[in-house]
């Protein structure tokens, strides 16, 4: 398959000497193959009338649309149209037009290997941004790596990935959680903690770093349960927690569990007022579904709220907000994430003159950028230095940002070679 | 009311067992469905009733076209069955029968008073419990008693008791009398010859003959179709 | 793991006053309450398998819709204790039309309903998506705090739930054993023909059947609504529960659907009070392996 894009590049070149003006430009600066590829794909499937500088720069965009994790979903959709938007605005990537497609993972691997497939096989992106499990990562990072394609993975997740196309831009526990705690737990007098998650990796990596950092300034654990995901029961864990004699709690329960929990722990006496929550993924849906009277007074740790009180920070989501709507689902954490993905992407591209994965990943490396979100760096690890701020629910449920750390680093190591 | 088959053409899969069979009774009569085994004697009754469908042909009753109509709406206008086989729900008990068929207080009662040896005090009895032939007697006494206009019945004295077959014989013809039809497939010829006022004689599934019981030669003819 | 249990009280700082609660009592309840859970999402799926020989696997979807009434009611401004009953008249006017429409076509084809009913809780699914969006939607629970009852203080709402889950399960499990209603169904199951034969219009039997089957489930998404999210997808983690619950319990005699409920209710919050509720999980799916391995048909359970 190489052997026949390296012909056709060749051809491709050849063909393309006499384009206009702003390709050659841009061209200038083209070191790789992969866009004289597109370029020579351009020839065989299009009239002369279209330039290969239209062919467009495909961002695909791996992501949750159905099934439990579906409800993060719609944002993520919304941001495509603002991805395309100002990344064409500015220029497109190498003067090429971007174009953002879209692939569902339904919530499970198996399907989300598939998605990844379509994504590269049929829709031939030239990057894969992903906000999905680290089951579906684990199912379609060998695809992305036998493509030689650079996959993003841009959701808040466990840690330890490695790979040569993959960088890794989510908030890892270690940037959540070690400025958080120590805050949380100075700020309640808090020492007691009751760890309670889903059964699965990233809570459990969550809790071990939790663990280790509530211990290191004198606190306690007095309790860490687990419950399968889809749990709806959550009755004993209450009563487990309620005679724990926690007065601090760090729920890594994710979606409809997450309220399951909330809703029904407050009948068992176990409300904010009793014990406060430090969480690190109850997002804008779940806490709205929980309401108020439960919510108000939680702490909450991400890398990114719509309310960050930034100037660029309020215009984009107020333009997020124009564009889609109030009734719209609200920009967070997931869908910030993508956004500073693409963003991340463009600038490298933009900077190597190509969308060639080699040049483009050397590109990535080390990269530093603004957005909305803030300052961001990608670091050795393949990571991302980003802020970290916390919020707290208010009581007619909106969140404030009670304290920002403008750069965390993720304790991660990552060598790829 | 009359029932009236017409070029009925019904069988298992795709090999019909009738082959356009034309058979008909009015209230106050009983035809006799005579024929060796398995010319289509059961299958006639299973069309008659609904159980299964025409393939071809038309079934009458009163003044419907009953051809697709199910079974229930058959029962609803006038109909009712007793089947050679699985003739009670033998998982439920005898009360159970009887209410299943829509039978009040007074007609269970004379359900189970009409074989006395056979059925009284046994109502509480799951009716599988019972021995083959006081399962059809509890079966012909639900018929006999739901209040039908015309009776389709398949081997009723099947495992009865030649008293109980005497007796049966008494309910049928009195029930005529009072103008209930009857179209009766009974290999016992003794008590389908002492009933039936026509005979329609099976063979392969078609009418080979066919008269009325006052014919002088009816029963020889009946007999040439029964020899082996 | 048990020693964190040493301490068996549990104090409350609500309202600043201090319960004593025994714990164990209070994990009884807690059994209890997941049992009426159990009983009452289960109870429609083993009316219209053991009645009707149907594999429902959008039987979650009754109880998502059930849900979803709920929290319609409560945005129409009306109490949360009309839901129920409106959830159970819906689901039971949605149920017989499904079975008008769908299952009517497809009796004694086992592996197509099966097909059919899987499709059909993909189509539920997304018509609540499109109705609703994916968004949680939350239902306000209508008796909030807890409740001191039998020397515990325990959540009021879950009182309520147990009390109308078991009514329901009773009425339904009386409504099909002892009425002349249930006494045609049984007659249905037993021998459909002759039951037609007698008279009863089995195909209408049939749809009131499988519409109570799915009232069950409305009035069970009604009622735990308070308990969770509200979103599409919530039919699904009802799901597995019941199956399993009709398995253990078998559904050759209906009440086999109460006993299974209990069993696997027992199994799974003993197995959370000693262990915890991932391990409650495999030993809930151990269980099942071991009825379907040595269960005497397909139709008969542990217990029925």
């Amino acid at each position: 398959m190489i052997v026949i894009a390296l012909l056709a590049a060749a051809c491709g070149r050849g063909d393309n000497n006499d384009s206009d003006a702003t390709t050659a430009d841009i061209d200038s600066g083209s070191a790789g193959t992969s866009q004289d590829v597109e370029a020579a794909e351009t020839d065989d499937d299009s009239d002369a009338s279209t330039g290969p500088s239209d062919e467009p720069v495909r961002i695909g965009v791996l992501f949750s649309n159905s099934g439990p994790a579906g409800v993060f979903g719609p944002p993520v959709s919304n941001i495509g149209q603002l991805i395309e938007e100002d990344l064409n605005e500015a220029g497109g990537i190498n003067g090429r037009p971007v174009e953002v497609v879209f692939a569902d993972d339904a919530s499970d691997p198996e399907v989300g290997r598939q998605a990844m497939e379509q994504l590269l096989d049929s829709d031939n992106v030239d990057v894969v941004l992903g906000t999905h499990s680290s089951a579906t990562r684990a199912a379609a990072k060998p695809l992305a790596e036998a493509a030689n394609v650079p996959y993003i993975y841009a959701a808040l997740y466990e840690g330890g990935e490695c790979s040569a196309v993959m960088f890794n831009t989510g908030e890892v526990p270690s940037q959540q959680l070690a400025p958080a705690i120590p805050w949380v737990m100075q700020e309640t007098a808090g020492q007691k903690w009751f760890l309670l998650g889903n059964d699965y990796q990233w809570p459990r990596r969550s809790f071990e770093l939790a663990r280790e950092y509530i211990e290191s300034i004198g606190g306690e654990v007095v309790g860490e349960e687990y419950v399968p995901l889809g749990t709806q029961d959550f009755a004993s864990v209450s009563q487990q927690i309620a005679s724990s004699g926690a007065d601090l709690l760090f729920p890594a329960l994710v979606g409809g569990d997450a309220v399951a929990f909330e809703t029904q722990a407050v009948d068992f006496g176990i409300g904010q007022d009793t014990i406060a929550r430090l969480a690190n993924i109850y997002e804008e849906n779940v806490l709205a579904a929980m309401g108020p009277e439960i919510t108000a007074g939680m702490y909450v740790t991400l890398g990114y709220f719509k309310e960050v009180e930034s100037e660029a920070n309020m215009a984009f989501v107020e333009r997020y907000i124009e564009t889609f709507g109030e009734e719209a689902a609200p920009h967070a954490t997931f869908s910030s994430h993508i956004y500073d993905a693409a963003l991340l992407y463009a600038s490298a591209a933009n900077d190597a003159g190509t969308t060639e994965t080699g040049a483009v990943i050397a590109a990535l490396e080390g990269r530093s950028i603004t957005t909305p979100t803030g300052d961001l760096t990608i670091t050795d690890s393949r990571h991302l230095l980003q802020p970290i701020h916390i919020a707290e629910v208010q009581a007619d449920g909106s969140q404030k940002i009670v304290q920002s750390f403008p750069a965390v680093e993720p304790d991660e190591t990552c060598d790829p070679s | 009311m009359r029932l009236q088959a017409t070029g009925l053409e019904a069988g298992y899969g795709a090999v019909p067992a009738l082959h356009g069979v034309s058979v008909s009774v009015e209230q106050g009569e009983i035809v006799a469905i005579v024929g060796r085994n398995g010319v289509g004697k059961t299958t006639l009754i299973k069309a008659l009733m609904g159980l299964l469908p025409a393939t071809s042909g038309s079934v009458r009753l009163g003044g419907n076209d009953v051809t697709r109509w199910p079974p229930s709406r058959r029962v609803r206008a006038g109909l009712r069955a007793v089947y050679q086989e699985r003739a009670v729900f033998s998982e439920l008990t005898v009360r159970d029968n009887l209410r299943l068929n829509g039978l009040d207080a007074s007609a269970q009662a004379d359900v189970l008073e009409m074989f006395p040896d056979s059925l009284i005090g046994r109502d509480q009895q799951r009716a599988g419990t019972l021995s083959g032939g006081e399962q059809k007697m509890l079966a012909s006494g639900c018929a006999l008693r739901a209040g039908a206009s015309i009776l389709v019945m398949d081997e009723p004295t099947e495992g009865l008791q030649p008293s109980n077959v005497d007796l049966l014989g008494k309910h049928l013809s009195q029930a005529r009398d009072d103008g209930l039809g009857v179209i009766l497939v009974e290999q016992h010829l003794a008590l389908a010859t002492s009933l039936a006022t026509r005979f329609v004689v099976l063979e392969k599934g078609e009418v080979v003959a066919s008269g009325h019981a006052d014919e002088p030669d009816i029963h020889e003819r009946i007999a040439t179709h029964l020899v082996i | 793991m048990v020693g964190r249990r040493a301490d068996h009280r549990l104090r409350s700082k609500r309202k600043g006053s201090v319960f004593v609660v025994d714990a164990l009592t209070s994990e009884i309840l807690n059994g209890v309450g997941s049992f009426a859970t159990l009983a009452i999402v289960a109870l429609g799926l083993g009316i219209v398998f053991g009645l009707m020989g149907v594999i429902n696997l959008a039987h979650g979807e009754f109880v998502m819709v059930g849900a979803y009434v709920a929290f319609m009611v409560q945005e129409a401004g009306r109490s949360h204790w009309l839901a129920i009953p409106i959830a159970a008249i819906v689901l039971l006017l949605l149920g017989g039309m499904i079975e008008l429409a769908l299952i009517r076509r497809i009796y004694q084809r086992p592996e197509l309903t099966i097909l059919a009913t899987f499709g059909l809780s993909i189509v539920l699914r997304q018509l609540a998506e499109l109705i609703f969006t994916k968004d949680f939607r939350s239902v306000v629970n209508p008796v909030p705090g807890a409740t001191p009852a039998l020397g515990v203080l325990y959540p009021t709402y879950r009182f309520v739930l147990i009390a109308v889950a078991v009514t329901v399960v009773v009425v339904t499990l009386l409504t099909f054993t002892r009425s002349q209603f249930g006494l045609t169904v049984q007659a249905i199951v037993a021998d459909r023909e002759l039951a037609e034969s007698a008279g009863i219009r089995t195909s209408v039997v049939n749809s009131l059947a499988f519409g109570i089957g799915a009232a069950t489930a409305g009035v069970a998404g009604a009622l735990v609504a308070p308990l969770g999210a509200v979103e599409p997808q919530i039919g699904l983690t009802y799901l597995p529960g019941a199956f399993l619950v009709v398995i253990v319990g078998g559904v050759s005699r209906l009440w086999g659907v109460v006993l299974g409920a209990g069993i696997v209710a027992a199994v799974q919050t003993g197995a959370i009070h000693f262990a915890d509720a991932v391990l409650a999980q495999i030993v809930s799916l151990l269980l099942a392996v071991v009825v379907l391995q040595f269960g005497r048909s397909s139709r008969s359970g542990l217990v029925a």
